[in-house]
């Protein structure tokens, strides 16, 4: 979309300039132009950008690091000056690839331009351009009339827009509202706050230049990353500050007449674009761990135990809970197209011992639809020197085969004799007397919605394990006992880890312990 | 939680698949030379953890300090009739512990109250006492100084017994830098000394190492510390490398116990609950428990298997084997105690590098 006004000027000067050869960073002899084209892409947090469905409601796809969870309706906006800079700093007229530009996220049927007329043989280094339309050309003429809606009313300062972001929110009080972020150069009650500023990006990824070859067509993919408006300095939509020209305003808008808001979006702009050294796109997961038995939250026996406990199995057995701590690993997000992204390659805790999360701040971007995870240590991987030393407690005895327990989950019970006994379910890869019976398996979940893990946002799940359901399904009843098939005879209130038919048990008891929620 | 709980470096080789390797920081041929100031100290903890995480940036362990440290564990000045040193109740022959005596006599002739807990790999114990109660090595050695019951007398008055002595004084300044006795400098020496009293060359670790056999009933006993079924031992006491896990846990010496980590943390959650220690030496660590109540191993075993008491926060698993009813026969005690006594490590117990420098 070829808008300006100027162009023709710019093109006749790129005419003269082409053969005359005495750019002083030219090294090549002229050997006919090239062409660069600038292709504009957008994303929101690292990932692609979506525009918000007609009638979507939250919860929206991204979530800034204020934390405001937010969908995206239009993303428009004007850049000036386009062009290619020597290796030092030389700008000249034929390097110039665009005069200004109208972006448009959703209804521009192309986001790219170009120059065809590039003289070869110049040693490049930067692409440059104005963010907005440069003060000197910033008046209400500048642009032909079809980019009138861009325009900036007189009332605060004139000109164009820098861009106009715009789209759907939840607020603090969860009620789903609007935002528009539009910016200019804001002139009004005696200060000037201006938007536009000028951005420098690079051409290599090793920030060396490049030679443009006569006829070849180089191709710079510019990224512009929307929720960078507001990830730092923190851009809280929440938030209301004194406008300074027409008293307080929100910052979800208006921002027009705001100059505290056109500062910090401004101040924000420096992290919104990227050519070739785009950062790694990761966001924040947060699983929290919760703990039931059956209806009832988790809860330890008291120091000084006694009966009745709390919780009943299936089987009759009364029983309170002393001690629950496990190892995942290979914790991943998966989704629907069969990809996955890994959250923690191993995770351990104990249930009654501090913070039950894992916090993980370095997850790919993406849009994740389940959770997968291996309960206890996977196949090769299940050897002693897997786990750094702190979860030597977490050991498996290599006369049971090695490697790490899975759980351990120990409390007192009451027998059918109505006697108050100890249990202990270990669980780990038992292999002994000829026969292996692993205890960890994997566990895939589905989550109920999808989540997207945008960049530098944090977004958070809940796994409940409910202890209940290692005992019901087949029915486990600590009064049992069974030929372990390596030591003799063992009840299944333990020891069970020598014990192929207890291991046995609580594995098939292990398809219904996990499930998945995501918090409102 | 935890955070990445995956080992970083190929730095642990297995072997019979115990957690078991061979540490990075190698052999005195791996020490960088001295730039300028004290030499850094070189560890030998073949099979044993790395110890990168466990060494203080605050306190980096220098040949200097170590000899200093060494005079001064031994050095009777820190006591008030300068007749005791820490090394009076923590004797090289017996793995540091007070020589069979169940509570050790400060030099007024009291008795303390519990007994005096071995030295051995303590630079891997993150928290020291039975009950935990000081973090660091550094922070344990100001307790007994000034302590009425121990060596009883005032920082002040050891400190400048210290800063008299000339000789000392050139190895304070040459391990710290400087020519001012503090007691925190004192500290920090005997601390770097007690790291490097490392055991690892038990007739256990040769037979990891694969450099001998041992006898069947050694081996007998190591199945049975590690059975479930039996033993049990190891959910407690690692089964290799420090041969504790460092936990807190009650093992039912009462029905109504000692206050143990309780009189620490004030949560009622620890109450009677005291360290694990490591099972290294144990031959020669008795008599054992906090309080030293039991002389002999074979009393210990009997405790374990029929002897414990329900108490506040009793370990489940231990209180799974009260309720199950399991005993020891007397063949399963003589394997057990056979296969402990291979954890004795003689090279430790008399490795002059940690005698007493003034016993030459």
């Amino acid at each position: 979309m070829s808008v300006q006004r100027v162009q023709l000027g710019s093109l006749i000067l790129l005419a003269l300039a082409a053969g005359c050869g005495s750019d002083p960073v030219s090294e090549t002899p002229f050997a006919g132009p090239g062409t660069v084209r600038v292709n504009i892409s957008f994303e929101s947090g690292g990932i692609p950008l979506e525009r918000l469905g007609p009638s979507a409601t939250a919860p929206f796809d991204y979530f800034n690091a204020a934390g405001n969870n937010f969908g995206v309706e239009k993303f428009e906006a004007l850049i000036s000056n386009v062009r290619l800079v020597g290796i030092d700093g030389t700008e000249t007229n034929e390097h110039v690839l665009s005069d200004a530009f109208y972006a448009n996220a959703f209804e521009n049927s192309t986001n790219s331009f170009e120059n065809d007329e590039v003289p070869s043989g110049t040693k490049f280094q930067n692409l440059v351009f104005h963010w907005g339309i440069e003060e000197a050309n910033n008046t209400p003429n500048f642009l032909d009339t079809s980019f009138d809606g861009m325009e900036w009313p007189d009332i605060n300062g004139g000109g164009y827009h820098c861009m106009r972001f715009e789209g759907r929110w939840v607020d603090d009080s969860d009620t789903e509202t609007g935002f528009a972020l539009h910016t200019g150069r804001l002139d009004r009650e005696g200060q000037v706050t201006d938007g536009t500023f000028e951005v420098t990006l690079a051409l290599t990824a090793d920030a060396t230049n490049y030679t443009l070859i006569a006829n070849e067509t180089r191709e710079i993919n510019l990224t512009i990353d929307v929720q960078k408006w507001m990830d730092g300095p923190l851009y809280d939509m929440n938030v209301v500050l004194d406008s300074e020209t027409v008293g307080d305003l929100p910052l979800s808008g208006p921002v027009m007449p705001s100059h505290p808001a056109q500062q910090l979006l401004k101040d924000n702009g420096v992290n919104v674009f990227c050519t070739v050294d785009c950062p790694e796109d990761l966001g924040g997961f947060r699983l929290d761990l919760n703990y039931m038995v059956g209806n009832e939250v988790l809860q330890p026996l008291p120091p000084v135990p006694t009966p009745p406990f709390p919780y009943t199995n299936l089987a009759g057995n009364e029983f309170g809970v002393s001690r629950f701590e496990y190892i995942m690993t290979d914790v991943r997000l998966t989704s629907d197209d069969g990809t996955s992204t890994v959250v923690a390659p191993a995770f351990y805790s104990d249930a009654f011992v501090g913070e039950q999360v894992l916090d993980a701040q370095d997850v790919a971007v993406g849009v994740y639809t389940g959770l997968s995870f291996q309960w206890g240590v996977r196949g090769s991987n299940n050897v002693s020197n897997f786990l750094s030393m702190d979860y030597d407690g977490m050991l498996w005895p290599d006369v049971n085969g090695g490697g790490y327990h899975c759980m351990r989950f120990e409390g007192r019970w009451i027998d059918d004799q109505a006697a108050e006994g100890g249990f202990a379910l270990h669980t780990g890869r038992l292999d002994r007397a000829g026969t292996v019976t692993n205890g960890s398996f994997e566990v895939n979940l589905v989550l109920p919605s999808a989540i997207t893990i945008t960049d530098g946002a944090t977004l958070g799940a809940v796994l409940t394990i409910d202890l209940l359901n290692w005992m019901n399904d087949p029915l486990y009843d600590f009064n049992q006992v069974l030929d372990s098939g390596t030591v003799g005879d063992l009840p299944l209130s333990g020891p069970v880890m020598p014990s192929h038919p207890a291991q046995q048990l609580l594995l098939d008891n292990g398809d219904d312990v996990f499930s998945v929620d995501i918090p409102e | 939680m935890r955070g990445d709980i995956l080992k970083q470096a190929p730095r642990f080789v297995l072997v019979l698949a115990l957690s078991w390797g061979w540490a990075a920081c190698g052999s005195d041929s791996t020490a960088p030379p001295p730039e300028s100031g004290p030499t850094p100290f070189s560890f030998n903890l073949d099979g044993l953890p790395d110890a990168e995480a466990f060494l203080p940036a605050s306190n980096p362990t220098t040949v200097e300090g170590v000899a200093l440290g060494r005079r001064l564990f031994y050095d009777q000045r820190l006591s008030g009739d300068e007749t005791q040193s820490c090394g009076s109740c923590h004797q090289q022959a017996f793995a540091f512990t007070d020589g069979g005596r169940r509570f050790s006599l400060g030099i007024d002739g009291i008795e303390g109250t519990t007994n005096a807990p071995a030295i051995i790999n303590a630079l891997y114990i993150p928290d020291l006492f039975w009950d935990g109660r000081s973090a660091t090595l550094e922070e344990q050695a100001l307790e007994p100084v000034p302590n009425p019951i121990e060596m009883h007398v005032e920082w002040d008055v050891a400190v400048a017994r210290l800063q008299a002595d000339e000789e000392l004084v050139d190895d304070f300044e040459s391990a710290f830098g400087t020519r001012t006795v503090t007691k925190e400098l004192v500290v920090r020496a005997i601390a770097q000394f007690e790291r490097t009293l490392v055991s690892n060359n038990s007739r256990f670790d040769k037979y990891v190492r694969g450099e001998l056999e041992l006898t069947p009933q050694e081996l007998r006993g190591f199945d049975r510390y590690k059975f479930e079924n039996e033993g049990d031992c190891f959910h407690c006491h690692a089964l290799g490398g420090l041969f504790t896990h460092n936990v807190f846990a009650n093992n039912g010496l009462d029905a109504d116990p000692d206050p143990g980590r309780f009189a620490n943390t004030g949560d009622e959650f620890d109450m009677g609950k005291f360290r694990a220690p490591t099972l290294r030496n144990i031959e020669v660590t008795g008599p054992y428990m906090h309080d030293g109540r039991f002389d002999t191993l074979e009393q210990v075993l009997d405790h374990y298997g029929g002897g414990m008491q329900d108490g506040p926060n009793f370990d489940s698993k231990l209180f799974l084997h009260l309720t199950q009813g399991r005993t020891f026969s007397t063949q399963a005690k003589a394997d057990i105690i056979a296969f402990l006594k291979t954890l004795t490590d003689e090279e430790f117990l008399t490795n002059p590098d940690f005698a007493d420098p003034n016993e030459k």
